[in-house]
């Protein structure tokens, strides 16, 4: 492994960069690619638009409470945002040239950490304490699907038609049929922390308190151990075409092989990056074979995952990097951190 | 396990528990509203008697999770890691945490909590554990809640509290009793929780450091404190009946043997053992773990400092459960007796067997 270049980052050349003040709880992007934000624990957004990225406009979101989660929504220009006031909302950065934002939902007392869409049949699942309130796109609730400990993840497979949650003592699967959707329960020991559903709609990840990934592969149902991480892995992300699952938790990236029709079963990870300290976030570039790495440094690495070897985009410094988004045609990446410090980096050519 | 790297400070976490109606939540409404410059964030059972007026409250859910490494003790609070994460992305607002607990929660996974999971570990830090007990009821509650009892076991501080409500005699009897099942307990009796709140916060009960601190308290108190000296003399294969002796000697003057069975209706009960010689470093740490592997279920808390033959310096250890922590923490000083302590606090002991494991650890 190498690290290309002289000792400059990225963003000592380029982007631009902010001092917010406030943790920086996730960063996304519209579908449309046109505006994103950054949501901070004070409850505001702070968005930007992609062609303009020096100005961020204050939103608040979720007043006095602290945003959880922020994601690309269903509609091309909006946003999803939910945060411990217990509310969802829908952002629409730029209707009419001001953001508006509607309310989809808002379950008093629940932190609202999890919400995943499901695009093809323009569902929303959302995580309200044990259950998780399964949503039409507009915000009408189909049904509650309930569990027996607090929900830590929710993933749609990529047809919509299931949806995997984790929770404690394995995830719990459930299939959409003409009469509502029917849980099939996926039982392994421990606490999962988060969860996802493989492009290939083949395999479900989850996340572990005990520092490792458990895996399932749907046809049979076999189970699968990642384990080896010094912490707990608390980012994961599919590279282009899902051929591996990029993971947080080591002080290099973690990929594991999913091309193959066993997965990783019996296969070595390969790493990626190399820090002093721990990687915290990874997001997979959208069009390329390119990984955004931050670590509990601050520092931003950018992987070629072919090639082993990899790009500064931020020097050590500050506290851990809390979110990595790419815009969807792959040409903004946006940072956040702990401390407050957020960054867009453009990387058109 | 190490201590901690501490790049950032840690914020101070103090669980108070105690059965319903001791006085809980009158101690917690003293705490949020007395002037003391401390902004506090407020973790509550979801099922709390009554309301509280802070601004930062989170309810819990109390979901006690076994990890998947087949110790069956080895519990935590999922919902307590899920939302000290999250106040944690705030923590510009608050300066300590404080967790309520219901009379029926055990609080060993709270406590195991900090030590299991290395990100609460590394921002946070349990500063002790506060049990409230109803002084009128505390005896009634040891006879048929086991959770009583366990809160008892695993204090830091006992606030026996409604002491107005019971006689002299009484008081002491119930002090007694504690002291049998948690003889480092710090034992504060009061009326109405009016106790000064530096003795309840901002304790560092966890730290090794204060385990050294806190060493008068083993001695220290009521009754007991001349115990311990009078029987340094004696050789350390006699402690184990002598500290028996010493927990109920009130009532069981010089009959060690039948000390043993006392107040066994607890099940609860505590072994504190002693060795003038120094302790091989490894014969102890080899048997220490093998018990705490094997008896981990059973022994709530322990701790220690120890000689170690050919050491200059304390050793300390402390655990919760099968979880431990221990390390070199400073210089025996200069005229000070060198001797080795171990006490364990536990369900169904088996005495005889930790003395002669402990006893086997000392170098010959």
């Amino acid at each position: 492994m190498r690290q290309l270049g002289e000792r400059r980052a990225l963003l000592d050349d380029r982007g631009v960069r902010f001092a917010l003040g406030e943790f920086v709880v996730a960063s996304a992007f519209t579908r449309d690619g046109r505006k994103g934000a950054f949501a901070l624990a004070d409850g505001t957004l702070r968005l930007f638009d992609s062609e303009r990225p020096e100005q961020l406009q204050v939103f608040e979101a979720h007043a006095g409470d602290s945003c959880l989660a922020l994601t690309p929504d269903l509609v091309p220009a909006g946003l999803l945002s939910s945060g411990d006031d217990g509310r969802l909302l829908r952002i629409l950065p730029d209707e009419g040239g001001a953001p508006r934002a509607q309310e989809l939902g808002a379950w008093s007392g629940k932190w609202i950490e999890h919400v995943a869409v499901g695009e093809k049949n323009r569902r929303l699942a959302v995580a309200v304490g044990k259950s998780v309130e399964l949503l039409h796109q507009d915000g009408q609730l189909l049904q509650s699907l309930p569990h027996n400990s607090t929900v830590t993840g929710v993933a749609f497979d990529p047809s919509g038609q299931r949806l995997a949650v984790s929770h404690y003592g394995g995830i719990t699967l459930w299939i959409s049929y003409k009469d509502g959707w029917k849980p099939t329960p996926l039982a392994w020991k421990g606490s999962h922390i988060g969860v996802t559903w493989s492009p290939s709609g083949k395999f479900i990840v989850t996340s572990m308190q005990e520092n490792t990934l458990h895996g399932w592969r749907l046809a049979d149902k076999k189970d699968m151990n990642m384990r080896g991480y010094p912490a707990k892995v608390r980012s994961m992300s599919w590279t282009l075409k899902g051929r591996f699952l990029a993971t947080s938790g080591a002080d290099t990236a973690v990929l594991w092989p999913f091309k193959a029709e066993d997965g990783p079963m019996g296969k070595e990870p390969t790493t990626l990056g190399m820090g002093d300290d721990l990687v915290s976030i990874v997001a997979a570039h959208p069009t390329q074979n390119l990984l955004a790495m931050g670590y509990r440094d601050g520092s931003v690495l950018l992987g070629r995952i072919d090639e082993g070897d990899f790009l500064p985009v931020r020097q050590p410094g500050g506290a851990a990097v809390s979110c990595l988004s790419w815009s969807h045609d792959g040409r903004v990446l946006a940072i956040g951190a702990e401390d407050g410090f957020a960054a867009l980096l453009g990387l058109g050519r | 396990m190490s201590t901690e790297p501490n790049a950032i400070a840690q914020i101070p976490v103090t669980v108070l528990t105690g059965y319903l109606g001791a006085g809980k939540t009158t101690l917690l409404n003293r705490i949020l509203t007395e002037e003391h410059g401390k902004r506090y964030a407020v973790i509550v059972n979801e099922f709390g008697e009554e309301g509280i007026d802070n601004d930062l409250v989170v309810d819990a859910d109390e979901e006690v999770f076994e990890m998947n490494n087949g110790c069956i003790c080895c519990t935590v609070r999922g919902d307590l890691i899920r939302i000290i994460s999250g106040l944690m992305r705030k923590r510009g607002k608050f300066d300590a945490i404080l967790i309520e607990t219901t009379g029926l929660a055990a609080p060993a996974p709270v406590a195991q909590t900090f030590f299991m999971d290395a990100e609460i570990a590394e921002k946070s830090k349990l500063d002790a554990i506060v049990t409230v007990a109803d002084a009128k009821f505390l005896g009634e509650r040891l006879q048929d809640s086991p959770e009583a009892k366990e809160q008892i076991a695993l204090a830091d501080i006992v606030l026996l509290n409604k002491v107005d409500l019971v006689d002299g005699p009484s008081l002491e009897e119930l002090k007694k009793r504690i002291r049998a099942m948690n003889p480092y307990a710090r034992i504060i009796p009061t009326e109405r929780c009016q106790v000064p709140l530096d003795e309840i916060l901002g304790k560092d009960a966890f730290s090794l450091e204060r385990v050294l601190e806190q060493e008068p308290h083993f001695l220290e108190d009521d009754e007991h404190d001349h115990d311990h000296h009078d029987h340094d003399h004696h050789h350390h294969e006699h402690e184990h009946e002598h500290e028996h002796e010493h927990e109920h000697e009130h009532h069981h003057h010089d009959e060690p043997s039948k000390g043993l069975r006392h107040y066994h209706d607890e099940e609860m009960d505590s072994l504190s053992l002693k060795a003038d010689t120094p302790l091989d470093p490894e014969r102890f740490m080899t048997w220490f773990r093998e018990v705490l592997a094997s008896d981990g279920p059973a022994i709530l808390r322990s701790k220690g400092i120890l000689d170690f033959k050919g050491e200059s310096r304390r050793y300390v250890v402390h655990g919760v459960h099968m979880l431990m922590e221990g390390d070199f923490i400073g210089p025996w000083r200069e005229g000070e007796t060198r001797q080795s302590r171990l006490v364990f606090i536990g369900r169904h002991l088996d005495k005889d067997r930790l003395t002669a494991g402990f006893n086997a650890a000392v170098a010959g």
